[in-house]
């Protein structure tokens, strides 16, 4: 064993979420940049359970589209999470580096490829992210994009009972989870993707809701409201109302005018309404508007079998 | 000088050596048969709360490995010389221990449930009084003993997290199509084991994968169940490789001498003998001996290799010390992941 004690010398602040609050670091002994996520410990619950759950689905997932987790350290009033060190997330990079928000398509087409590998990453490992934004994608100096912000992740698996309806944040939120859907898997993480994919191509979050309601008719307004001709199902669902004012689904082109007809045709896919036709992570990579990257990024996918 | 620092690197699994070598320091040998009594009530109590709180049976498999883990670097001594300290006393009761495993593991399983929950209904199953200032007390101490298991662990929860054991068997039964008196032998098999530290040494995979092999060599066509059950293929065990199941030969070959042993020694108390007939109808004896014949086929499996292992070796090694709470109470205790990263530092 070797010391620890402030092993991190700690710099700025860098955020604040619900439950911790991330400054820069310093490693003392290798020099090596981190970000710490202090967690404050709860004095009637203890440990967060988003904190374990972070913990422990962060140190299995080893892969270069999701952040590290280097070391926990605890002392008796507080929890430090140390993480690998990215200089800045998607949100902070559009306003940086963006064209009134907007990406070029060249570093959109990056991003999306990189945000699918990472995505799928999590779902070979039966893990569902949960709360893809660009808030929690966080960017290197070198154009890597890596998924962090694993508080409200989980394990999936045989399910004992239904998820909570209340995890991903609602501009990002699927329709099948607006509408109450309490058995969503893999593809809430693929709506979300679809969702972060529009905004870097138009600098502008694609449904910006101000509440549940609210989220779902600017979902239906441009993607057509739902009926069980287009959506077998749906009127089952527990907030499914009968008096939504009908819209027809619109072209994303208008929306987008700047994304060619194979990226839109990928788009289309991640926003499908019906949670069963969204596209895979795995296929969505192998999408023909990828088929242009070249090495290292567009390199074999590896099969989960065999990983 | 008091360390007030610490660096170490998490463990999921134990050698068996090493786990012979853990209790010689916290169980005394007096002190055996009272442990696994009382681990025996701890597993009823833990079960109950669970089916009262409708939470899935892989919290109580999880509960279970923590709490064993915890007596790996705790003393077990159920009472505290100065009868006058309740919280010493409280602290040391392995209900309590079993309360905090119980709550640690609803949060990493995600089947949340609140501490003050968790105690009402504790407490009326113990038919113990429930006032306020108990349930504050008692949610103090719990929370005391949830930081000592995070050390304890090293926040590794890996052992369950995506894969718990009985959700792997049911898959693995599924994928070899198993008839229902084979899958429900293999699911009480896995829930006898909760029991046991076998979690503590071996990865839920293989663990699942050596269920369903004695399973197949045992063949349970005499369990008791209401549902008729289709033949069994007895291609299967043939075609059987742990390679296909991602396991490790040796770590399945541990895995099926343990549950031999366990069942050569514990059947009597085991939830497998309320659904096996007293005489096994292959061999018209008691069902131990077919854990007995089965032993003497599996003798010259390959296991793991402990010649290595030596006690002093094991006296060196600074992971498997007591654990010293007292560093991170005063100071920090770092966990690390990944020995690479803990031999750059070093280095």
């Amino acid at each position: 064993m070797v010391g620890s004690s402030s092993q991190f010398q700690q710099l700025e602040k860098l955020g604040e979420g619900t439950y911790a609050t991330v400054y820069k670091g310093r490693n003392r002994t290798t020099g090596a940049l981190v970000a710490l996520k202090e967690i404050n410990l709860d004095s009637e619950e203890g440990t967060p359970s988003t904190a374990i759950r972070e913990i422990s689905l962060m140190k299995e997932l080893d892969c270069e589209n999701i952040v590290t987790l280097y070391d926990v350290i605890h002392t008796e009033n507080k929890l430090t999470l140390v993480f690998e060190h990215l200089d800045k997330d998607l949100k902070n990079y559009m306003e940086i580096h963006g064209k009134n928000g907007a990406l070029d398509l060249k570093t959109v087409k990056s991003f999306m490829f990189q945000l699918l590998k990472g995505i799928m990453f999590c779902h070979d490992n039966r893990v569902l992210h949960r709360d893809l934004k660009p808030q929690n994608l966080l960017i290197s100096h070198k154009g890597e994009l890596k998924l962090g912000d694993f508080g409200l992740a989980r394990a999936y698996g045989i399910p004992f009972n239904t998820f909570s309806n209340e995890v991903v944040t609602l501009w990002y939120r699927a329709p099948d989870v607006l509408l109450g859907s309490r058995a969503y898997t893999t593809s809430i993480d693929i709506w979300s993707a679809g969702c972060i994919f529009a905004e870097m191509c138009t600098g502008k979050p694609l449904f910006p809701g101000a509440a549940n309601d609210d989220q779902l008719l600017k979902i239906f307004r441009l993607m057509g409201t739902p009926n069980e001709r287009t959506w077998p199902g749906v009127s089952s669902y527990p907030n499914f109302k009968n008096n939504w004012q009908i819209f027809v689904p619109q072209d994303l082109r208008l929306l987008i005018p700047n994304l060619d007809n194979m990226g839109l045709n990928l788009l289309n896919s991640l926003l499908q309404m019906r949670p069963e036709s969204r596209i895979t992570a795995r296929q969505a990579l192998q999408h023909p508007w990828f088929h242009e990257l070249s090495t290292p990024l567009m390199h074999h996918l590896p099969d989960p079998q065999y990983q | 000088m008091e360390k007030t620092s610490s660096l170490s690197i998490s463990r999921p699994y134990y050698s068996p050596k090493e786990l012979s070598y853990l209790h010689s320091k916290t169980i005394a040998d007096s002190k055996k048969v009272i442990y696994n009594q009382r681990k025996h009530q701890v597993y009823q109590y833990l079960f109950q709360i669970i089916k009262v709180l409708k939470l899935p049976l892989k919290v109580l498999n999880t509960s279970m490995i923590y709490y064993q883990k915890f007596y790996l670097f705790n003393i077990f001594e159920e009472e505290f010389e100065d009868f006058s300290n309740i919280e010493k006393s409280m602290e040391l009761d392995p209900f309590n221990v079993s309360l905090a495993s119980l709550f640690l593991a609803c949060k990493n399983e995600d089947c949340i449930k609140k501490l003050r929950d968790i105690l009402l209904v504790a407490n009326k199953i113990k038919d113990n009084q429930i006032e306020e200032n108990f349930i504050e007390l008692q949610r103090k101490i719990i929370l005391g003993l949830e930081f000592k298991l995070l050390q304890i662990l090293q926040f590794n929860f890996n052992n369950q997290i995506s894969f718990s054991t009985d959700s792997l068997v049911l898959q693995f039964c599924k994928k070899i199509n198993l008839n229902y008196k084979y899958s429900l032998f293999c699911w009480l098999v896995n829930f006898d084991l909760m029991l046991t530290p076998i979690g503590l040494t071996l990865p839920p995979h293989c663990i699942a994968l050596a269920i369903i092999i004695i399973s197949l060599n045992f063949k349970p066509n005499d369990l008791k169940t209401r549902e008729l059950s289709s033949g069994v293929n007895e291609n299967i065990l043939d075609s059987l490789n742990p390679k296909d199941f991602k396991c490790p030969e040796k770590l399945v070959n541990e895995g099926i001498l343990y549950i031999l042993d366990f069942y050569i020694h514990q059947y009597n108390l085991s939830i497998l003998n309320n659904y096996l007939p007293q005489i096994n109808e292959d061999l018209n004896k008691e069902q131990i001996f077919k854990f007995m014949n089965l032993k003497s086929k599996f003798n010259n499996l390959r296991t793991l290799n402990e010649h290595s292992i030596d006690g002093n070796l094991l006296k060196q090694d600074e992971s498997l010390s007591l654990f010293d709470y007292s560093i991170s109470s005063k100071g920090t205790s770092r966990f690390i992941n990944k020995r690479k990263r803990l031999l750059e530092e070093i280095d």
